[in-house]
């Protein structure tokens, strides 16, 4: 998969632009040559676009459609899957199985587009027995996935790019660093960066924090939701009922040292629901919650 | 849904943040940042009949946003019990004084003399800060103390680590200056003078070490690291050790009395004259350990050292260490220690008068201390520990070691156990 990539210079340095994932991408530098710029950009984006390529669930071109097709039988992983898996274990495993990469199945019904289109309590059981990580088998190498099961890993993918790229780039440059694919970012310079933080807006217009070394990224979407007999049903789902957890903000923002790890700790805390303050506050990690 | 324990919303950004660095095949930061690593350790070493020791050491560790890290160590040692006194094993009975010279012992024949009147407290502190320059380049600077009753040490040091090549090479270079006092007890002994003549000056001494540190630090593949130092040490000063003795023997086993030699008679085979080392000693060293980490964890580290110095002792020591990574966290570490060194070109056993008289005349050097002779160590012993998922973690550690050489003196048998814990605050 590739695509076209843009280098502009700035005041202080350069950034190039591309997209992946659905969204845009943004690469800063400072203080490196043109070339240098180019080098980075193109590493930086070749890595988005792989990571999106080899595990997105729209394509049927990769291992996750593959194992869709194993249909119950046992396929061969290569290690950066199984790490992967090996991720999404510990997650499952932390969050007392709220967090669970078999959950995807849950959209055949779950449509969050604004409409009052909610399923019946009937149609989101029959989907349930889909559901369940410890169904899924794993031995060295190798994974089996019950037949009629999904994997989906949307929900650590871009924030794992975005890791990945930050330590290709690394052996193109020293330079102060700035990746942002579509609000997941990192930045690793001396120098701190202003990242605007949606979660932070008053009266519309986002607030800004300085960062120097560290990622930010935000789970949550507060324009998905269903909304029925005055009942706003949030999109994320409870992969143990099937149903949208309750009570909790749209959306949250936490800043970790890594992005990965700060994707997946706002996506806990989104499904905790009411609880996801209390779960940030536990964290000791600076957080943004989205309430309305 | 079943899980593998009841589930409490809790703290989990360290287990995550674990997680996500195995993840991205990145080392993980051990130490939880904006805490403090507290590791604290009581070490028990006993000599069979001769020293034993307690020392309680608490280090404290931080690194800061900034990755900057400062280090703080506190290190009490307490001897107690019988240390050779440098004399040889003879035939006859020895006498001698006790180290401030105000009493006077006796050995039987036979047996390595003692001194039993060893006891001694040593409290040392050190300051170690490193910091970021740029991106690649880190600088580190410390100071310590160290004070016991007749000595007093003060350090600093100042250095540089430099990343290279993605991060696969590390160079580093440390300059380190010490300044030593020693007061020893009852005055400065004239050196190759007789005991019995108690010649001593109320003075203190003191010498200056410099080290210099070269280091190359290797990533050689994915389990692989090796590293590779070498040490520079210029001291200069006073080395002698105030308190040991060479005897003076009639070359068949029986050491000869004080008055034949024109000294002051203070009982039976009294002819033992204060020690004399260089005022210099310029020691090489070369440090180079492999570590390899094996495919279900296990951590197999051997190292090898060459040490050499301008008063003719060389050593060699292999060390090697297995780390057997068991379930839930638990290790086995056995370990192995083997050490070889020659003696110093003035090293005596015991010495003639005709040696003596050369000696004596041409001011040279003499000791008998049997750290400085030939010595073959063996060190054997095995840790075992748990690391527990909040990063706190606990060891225990016993040995054993036994040391030979060319004398009876040099023969010691020690048992080493130690305790630790690890914790953040």
């Amino acid at each position: 998969m590739a695509g076209e990539t843009r280098l502009t210079r700035t005041s202080d340095g350069w950034l190039g632009r591309f997209t992946a994932m659905a969204s845009p991408c943004e690469v800063q530098l400072r203080d490196v040559s043109r070339s240098t710029a180019e080098q980075v950009l193109k590493r930086v984006a070749a890595e988005a676009w792989r990571v999106e390529q080899r595990f997105s669930r729209y394509r049927d071109d990769n291992i996750v459609a593959a194992l869709q097709r194993a249909n119950g039988e046992w396929l061969a992983v290569d290690e950066e899957f199984e790490r992967l898996l090996a991720y999404a274990d510990t997650c499952w495993q932390l969050s007392g199985g709220r967090f669970d990469v078999t959950s995807g199945v849950l959209r055949r019904v779950w449509r969050f587009d604004g409409s009052d289109r909610v399923p019946s309590a009937d149609q989101v059981a029959t989907l349930l027995p889909l559901i369940g990580w410890d169904r899924v088998e794993r031995r060295p190498g190798q994974i089996r996935l019950p037949a009629g099961m999904e994997l989906d890993l949307g929900g650590i993918g871009k924030e794992y790019a975005v890791d990945r790229a930050l330590l290709l780039a690394r052996e193109h440059t020293d330079a102060d660093l700035l990746l942002n694919f579509g609000g997941d970012l990192v930045a690793d310079g001396k120098t701190p960066w202003q990242i605007g933080i949606e979660n932070l807006q008053q009266n519309g217009v986002a607030g800004q924090i300085p960062l120097a070394r560290g990622a930010v990224a935000t789970s949550g979407d507060s324009r998905r939701f269903l909304l029925r007999d005055g009942k706003r049903y949030s999109h994320i789902l409870d992969p143990r009922t099937g149903w949208p957890v309750q009570g909790g903000p749209h959306s949250v923002t936490v800043a970790a040292a890594r992005c990965t790890e700060a994707g997946m700790l706002a996506t806990l805390a989104l499904l905790q629901g009411a609880g996801a303050e209390p779960f940030l506050r536990a964290q000791g990690v600076r957080y943004w919650c989205l309430w309305e | 849904m079943q899980l593998k324990k009841r589930y409490q919303p809790g703290p989990v950004s360290t287990s995550l943040a674990l997680a996500t660095c195995a993840l991205l095949g990145v080392p993980a930061m051990a130490e939880e940042a904006d805490k403090w690593q507290v590791d604290g350790s009581m070490l028990l070493y006993s000599e069979t009949d001769r020293v034993s020791a307690i020392e309680p050491v608490i280090k404290a560790s931080r690194t800061f946003k900034n990755e900057s890290k400062l280090d703080l160590k506190l290190t009490v040692d307490s001897l107690t019990g019988s240390s050779h006194n440098g004399a040889a094993v003879t035939n006859g009975p020895q006498t001698f004084t006790s180290p401030s010279g105000n009493k006077v012992y006796q050995i039987n024949a036979g047996d390595v003399p003692l001194d039993d009147s060893f006891l001694d407290t040593r409290v040392a502190l050190s300051g170690q800060y490193s910091w970021l320059l740029n991106r690649t380049l880190r600088a580190t600077s410390g100071i310590n103390f160290s004070n016991e009753y007749d000595f007093f040490s003060v350090g600093a040091n100042a250095g540089l680590n430099w990343d290279l090549n993605q991060r696969n090479t590390t160079l580093s270079f440390l300059l380190g200056l010490e300044s030593d006092t020693i007061e020893p007890v009852g005055g400065v002994p004239e050196a190759l003078s007789l005991q019995p003549d108690q010649l001593r000056t109320d003075s203190s001494e003191s010498r200056t070490v410099t080290d210099v540190l070269l280091g190359w630090t290797q990533v050689m593949n994915r389990r692989w690291i090796m590293q590779l130092n070498y040490n520079l040490s210029l001291a200069s000063g006073y080395m002698t050790d105030p308190y040991k003795v060479v005897t003076l023997t009639d070359g068949a086993g029986t050491a000869l009395e004080s008055e034949s030699l024109g000294g002051v008679d203070i009982g039976i085979g009294d002819a033992q004259i204060f020690e004399q080392r260089p005022d210099s000693r310029t020691r090489h060293a070369l440090y180079w350990e492999n570590r390899y980490s094996r495919e279900n964890d296990d951590v197999i580290a051997i190292g090898y050292r060459f040490m050499t110095d301008d008063w003719g002792i060389n050593s060699h020591t292999l060390d090697m260490k297995y780390r057997w990574q068991l379930d839930r966290g638990w290790f086995l570490q056995p370990h192995v220690r083997y050490y070889i060194q020659s003696e110093a070109d003035f090293w005596y056993e015991s010495m003639t008068a005709p040696e003596y008289t050369t000696v004596l005349a041409s001011n040279d050097y003499a000791s008998g201390d049997y750290r400085l002779g030939k010595l073959t160590d063996l060190t054997v012993g095995l840790k075992v520990g748990r690391e527990l998922p909040s990063g706190r973690k606990w060891d225990a550690r016993l040995e054993f070691m036994q040391q030979s050489g060319d004398t009876d003196a040099a023969d010691v048998s020690a048992v080493i156990g130690q305790v630790g814990y690890r914790f953040y605050w």
